[in-house]
């Protein structure tokens, strides 16, 4: 999820740049474009000036000129030998200029038409020089076209249509480039704007989803939490149960062990013989008062078989004690021999009880006594 | 006797006149060749430089030979070239080849410079600070144009460079900033396109 808004956000962002891009690109050249246009109207602007500059000029020449001709003053001379010089300077660096003009023709002609009077205005001054003011109002007289400057002042007025003309087109081109460029800034912008406004509300989204995440695994820790409290709660009555259960075993078992070490003092007390047997005839214990009687050690008996220290007079095939065992009867007052450690033999009467688990015969406690009556015979 | 004081190369038209509030009054009296360096004259300061070799300081004395002088007559000293002109003509007499160029920026009709080739740069006048200055440029004329608008913070529309010789000025070639600089012309000799001999 993350990972697919951080692309969508990175996909937008580079879009954004690519627009951007794009847009200032397009600023820097409408800028250049606009500052090269900018320096053709200055050019323009300074032919037209230089074109009426050089026919102002030549009109100060000719009024210096005239002024001369009348007076043959030496300064209306300079005055008009310094306005024709300006003049042609001026004229040479307007056509010079105009090189690439695409009206530059009109300029030759020009410089044809202003040629053509500087020389009548030569042929003036000579016949000035040489025949006084009434030759050269002969000479005048006989060039009426020669004096007048109407198609020059004609010609410049159309070089300055030409020239508005060209910067008339320059202008609308330029306007029409900076209406074009002004939408495309705008639409970029606004473009941008939407692409903004549009991560903005991923972002936005992003962050919600994140909240209602994060409020979600919190209700669940909350959860969580609680259910811990629960089970640890339990847990601990469990524990304090176990604990008194614990306790009341112990003490259970206390109570069966002294039960036990009474039981075991009792036995061992009675004077009698007692030894426990198996079903199949082995001692499993025996009382010290076994030991006492035939000096034998209970670790000598245990295990090994009764007939090793009791031995009963053979009435038949079968053993007495296995058959009672078998049968789950006890026996009263039989007649055994105890054999002592020293190989005494000990006449006893024993009594035989069958020991229970559950309806199972498994053993059985054999109790015997010392019979003083009956004979003792060796084993 | 007239004290004239002006810059050695020049010559001076020296004119006089009895009304001088009627500007067509005056009188050219003489040409005046500046040749008397100015004793004492203060020099610009600092390493000696194209400026210094171009303005030199003159003082020159001229007696005023009236047969009828009239009661009251006013004098006047002109220069009828500017300073860039002169520049140009006692740079090349000192063995210093020097260019004469016209640059045209908006609002300024012209703006002419001296181009002198072995420090390879200009002088200029900068009518902010009233003072002549040296710019480094390139040759070329557009280079020199670049340089003279960048200085002044204009643009440039066109340049020429042009001659001045005997009052006449004869454009050399003229180079135009809308155009590619590769077709740009070179300067060459050349004569006006129209003589005013008369």
């Amino acid at each position: 999820m993350n990972e697919n808004i951080e692309k969508r956000l990175v996909a937008i962002f580079l879009l954004m740049l690519v627009i951007l891009a794009g847009v200032a690109g397009l600023a820097l050249r409408t800028i250049r474009q606009s500052r090269d246009k900018s320096d053709w109207v200055n050019l323009t602007h300074d032919i037209i000036l230089g074109a009426n500059a050089a026919a102002g000029l030549l009109h100060a020449g000719d009024a210096s000129m005239n002024a001369y001709l009348l007076t043959g003053d030496t300064r209306d001379q300079e005055n008009y030998r310094a306005a024709y010089r300006a003049m042609v300077t001026q004229l040479d660096a307007t056509v010079g200029t105009a090189r690439s003009d695409p009206y530059r023709p009109d300029f030759l002609s020009l410089t044809n038409l202003i040629g053509r009077h500087i020389n009548f205005t030569r042929s003036l001054v000579q016949a000035r020089e040489q025949g006084g003011e009434a030759a050269a109002r002969q000479f005048a007289q006989t060039h009426p076209d020669g004096s007048s400057t109407g198609d020059i002042d004609r010609l410049t007025s159309l070089i300055n249509e030409h020239e508005e003309s060209l910067l008339r087109q320059r202008d609308h081109e330029a306007w029409e480039q900076a209406r074009n460029t002004t939408r495309v800034i705008a639409a970029g912008v606004a473009v941008n704007f939407a692409l903004l406004l549009l991560a903005g509300l991923l972002i936005r989204d992003d962050l919600k989803s994140r909240r209602i995440a994060a409020t979600a695994m919190a209700k669940a820790n909350a959860q969580l939490e609680a259910k811990v409290k629960e089970r640890t709660a339990e847990l601990l009555l469990s524990n304090q149960s176990l604990k008194k259960e614990n306790m009341e075993r112990r003490w259970s078992w206390q109570a069966l062990d002294h039960q036990f070490r009474y039981n075991e003092l009792i036995v061992n007390a009675i004077s009698e013989m007692i030894f426990v047997v198996s079903k199949a005839l082995n001692v499993s214990r025996v009382n010290p008062a076994v030991t006492h009687a035939t000096q034998w050690e209970a670790q000598d008996l245990v295990s090994q078989p009764i007939d090793r220290v009791l031995q009963i007079p053979a009435d038949g095939p079968a053993n007495p004690i296995s058959s009672a065992l078998n049968e789950g009867r006890e026996l009263q007052e039989g007649a055994a021999v105890v054999l002592a450690k020293s190989g005494a033999a000990i006449p006893v009467r024993f009594n035989l009880i069958p020991l229970r688990d559950g309806n199972k015969v498994v053993g059985g406690v054999l109790t015997a006594r010392p019979w003083p009556g009956a004979p003792a015979k060796p084993a | 006797m007239l004290a004239v004081l002006g810059t050695m190369g020049s010559t001076l038209a020296i004119q006089s006149s009895t009304n001088p509030a009627n500007p067509d009054s005056w009188n050219t009296i003489t040409n005046l060749a500046m040749t008397n360096p100015a004793a004492g004259a203060p020099t610009n300061p600092g390493s000696p430089s194209v400026i210094n070799l171009a303005f030199v300081p003159a003082a020159q004395n001229y007696q005023v030979l009236d047969t009828v002088p009239p009661a009251c007559e006013f004098y006047q000293a002109v220069m009828p070239y500017d300073y860039m002109v002169l520049a140009d003509s006692v740079l090349s007499g000192q063995g210093y080849p020097s260019r004469l160029l016209l640059v045209r920026m908006p609002g300024i009709l012209s703006d002419d410079v001296c181009y002198v080739t072995a420090p390879e740069s200009f002088i200029c006048y900068d009518t902010t600070n009233q003072a002549f200055g040296l710019e480094s440029s390139g040759p070329a004329i557009r280079q020199i144009a670049i340089t003279l608008s960048t200085s002044l913070g204009q643009n440039w529309t066109s340049a020429s460079e042009f001659s001045y010789s005997n009052g006449v000025t004869t454009i050399l070639a003229t180079v135009v900033e809308a155009d590619p600089a590769s077709t740009d012309p070179a300067a060459a000799a050349s004569t006006p396109s129209i003589q005013i001999d008369f």
